[in-house]
């Protein structure tokens, strides 16, 4: 995908979690971006490490701040005590006009992104997409995997690691199952 | 990775100091000032900060060098303030500071000064000019400070510093850059370390984006990078994010510097539309990476550490001038063009009404103005700014911590700035802007809606 190819994904994946109820903070579009393109499959080519609430990528933050600089996303303010909501830009429809075909083509794994992470906050978005984290990169049983998420995260605890591990099991293989019926869906030539 | 009675003293010996238009008297030990008197840093008064910005304001000469030292003043300074007892009112942040006086407090300060002055070690000549075209693919000057700080080159004085490589090396260059290194494994950087980088590096209120601000501006004779950056310090604080309900913690103010970060963003604003992005130099960033991907043996610069020591703007600026008076010599066109300051001319740029009609316009104009008169002729150059965060906490007086977006207008809706120019060589500028005069709605409109 070029660069505006990418910006158009980012901004259906905006309005998604919006509809989804979700707050749409940076935060939120980063973790809901890091499954959507490790989990789902969608080629947004942002390197993620771990950083600032879980998966974090430097060159997604620079992106969602040029998108802001160019008009196609923007602020919005929303009452206290939560923090901004990224929105649609004056130039978004723009971007949605000349990029429509883009957004449709990954529609569902956008969707299924959405409806899944949605309802978190911040804290649970962290706990969960730090659990996908250690899933991916340890082979290990839920216990460990636990414990090295409250080693990264020790405002975490125990508990909530054990819950969250849980809960990204639960999702990957739900993932799995959707990109399986998917593929089953596309028609043979 | 400190631990706790692994050195038996950092006490500071000698005081001694620079002066500096922008923070008066920079002071510094005997022990940094070795690090200052190392080859890698010494190097750095040879690169200038700005490339060939002096080509624009020629009085923006000023060099990485004591862009450096500054770094590592302010980088000092918010330490000094955010690790203060007095302005920790939170038990996960308190938990997260050693204690003011303590061996490891000056451990963590020695580190994240030297990590300030080292930041900008790896910088090629000509600083972010033609980086990303000169490099081999995917590698960044920051991977060149890291490894220079991890290196023999570095290694006595930072054990004269009592201080560990490693920590200096995450503390310079952050999570992006240091992980890259082959074997290391993916989790080495703790909340502490996250907020000490921040201090340098952070995309708010990193002492390196205070100071190049303000230095540029002052040296390029501009007033609008000046801020009121003493009061912005005083103010900043480690901060839980709970107007995000996270406890982890990052670098905000208090509420009483709210508008000194404001006009951090409008100064930061006014220098990239009336400096950083001054077409004329843009153009001559381009010319120079045309120049030296032609001159440079194989096109690229040498990631090999001795040879980057021995590289700095001097030697590219003796062979600039050597190529622009031989024609035969490789990267002539472009040299004659700096040193004739024969370069392109502007042709367009972007317009929000254009954006409006094709995201595309500013491309298309090129690709367009390139087949009528010949690619050789046309330049394209999209430009947006670094990376920007406009939401951080702020701490209130009644105790609570809001986003700064929720308690200013200015960080609501900050000011814009991305830009696209396309450029034309002087010989068929006029004929060109007739030629878009009369062409570009129906390039536009063509391609409109695509």
């Amino acid at each position: 995908m070029n660069r505006l190819e990418s910006a158009s994904v980012l901004l259906s994946l905006t309005e998604h979690l919006r509809k989804e109820g979700s707050w749409t903070g940076e935060t939120h579009v980063q973790k809901a971006a890091y499954v959507l393109s490790r989990v789902l499959g969608v080629p947004l080519d942002y390197e993620f490490i771990l950083y600032k609430h879980g998966p974090f990528s430097f060159d997604l933050r620079g992106e969602l701040s040029a998108m802001r600089a160019e008009g196609l996303m923007a602020w919005e303010v929303q009452p206290f005590p939560y923090g901004p909501s990224l929105k649609e830009g004056e130039l978004g429809p723009a971007l949605k006009r000349q990029f429509s075909a883009v957004a449709e083509r990954y529609d569902k794994q956008i969707e299924f992104v959405a409806k899944k992470l949605g309802s978190k906050d911040v804290k649970a978005l962290e706990r969960f997409a730090t659990a996908i984290y250690v899933t991916r990169d340890l082979n290990t049983p839920q216990p460990e995997r636990a414990a090295k998420l409250h080693e990264l995260k020790p405002h975490v605890s125990i508990p909530e690691a054990e819950e969250a591990v849980r809960e990204a099991d639960e999702f990957l293989r739900e993932a799995d199952e959707f990109l399986k019926e998917a593929k089953a869906a596309v028609p043979k030539e | 990775m400190f631990r706790s009675g692994q050195y038996t003293t950092l006490m500071a010996s000698r005081v001694h100091e620079f002066r500096d238009p922008i923070h008066g008297f920079i002071k510094l030990d005997s022990e940094e000032r070795k690090l200052v008197n190392s080859r890698p840093f010494q190097r750095l008064r040879h690169i200038h900060q700005l490339a060939l910005t002096y080509l624009v304001y020629p009085s923006a000469t000023h060099k990485r060098f004591e862009h450096s030292l500054g770094v590592m003043d302010l980088a000092g300074r918010i330490y000094d303030v955010v690790t203060d007892p007095e302005n920790i009112r939170h038990d996960s942040v308190r938990d997260l500071v050693p204690r003011r006086g303590e061996h490891e407090w000056t451990y963590w300060r020695r580190v994240v000064r030297a990590a300030a002055l080292c930041h900008d070690v790896g910088h090629l000549p000509f600083s972010h000019a033609a980086e990303k075209e000169l490099l081999p693919d995917g590698i960044r000057h920051e991977d060149l400070s890291r490894d220079l700080i991890l290196s023999d080159l570095l290694s006595g004085e930072l054990k004269d510093l009592k201080i560990n490589a490693e920590d200096v090396a995450k503390i310079a260059v952050g999570p992006k850059y240091f992980r890259r290194r082959p074997g290391q494994e993916q989790y080495q950087f703790s909340t502490w370390e996250s907020v000490l980088y921040e201090i340098i590096g952070g995309d708010v209120f990193g002492a390196d984006r205070m100071d190049y601000l303000l230095r540029d501006a002052y040296h390029a004779g501009v007033a609008y990078g000046r801020f009121d950056h003493l009061r912005l310090i005083e103010t900043l604080r480690i901060l839980p994010r709970e107007d995000q309900g996270s406890s982890e913690p990052a670098m905000g103010i208090t509420i009483g510097g709210l508008q000194a970060a404001e006009s951090l963003l409008w100064a930061r604003y006014f220098m990239y539309t009336q400096l950083y992005f001054h077409p004329v130099r843009r153009i001559y960033d381009m010319h120079l990476t045309e120049f030296l991907r032609q001159a440079l043996p194989g096109g690229k610069y040498s990631t090999d550490l001795q040879q980057h020591l021995r590289t700095t703007d001097n030697e590219m600026l003796a062979m600039l001038a050597e190529a622009a008076s031989k024609p035969a010599q490789p990267g002539h066109d472009s040299a004659a063009r700096i040193v004739g300051r024969s370069h392109f001319r502007l042709l367009y740029e972007s317009t929000p009404g254009d954006l409006q009609r094709n995201l595309n316009a500013p491309e298309l104009i090129s690709e367009a103005a390139g087949k009528e008169f010949g690619a050789e002729f046309i330049r394209y150059n999209p430009y947006s700014s670094d990376a920007d965060s406009e939401d951080f906490p702020v701490y209130q007086r009644d105790g609570s911590i809001a986003s700064s977006v929720q308690l200013s207008t200015t960080f609501a809706q900050p000011p814009r700035f991305a830009v696209a120019y396309v450029f034309v060589a002087p010989e068929v500028k006029e004929k060109a802007k007739t030629w878009l005069e009369e062409r570009k709605d129906r390039i536009l409109s063509s391609a409109e809606g695509v």
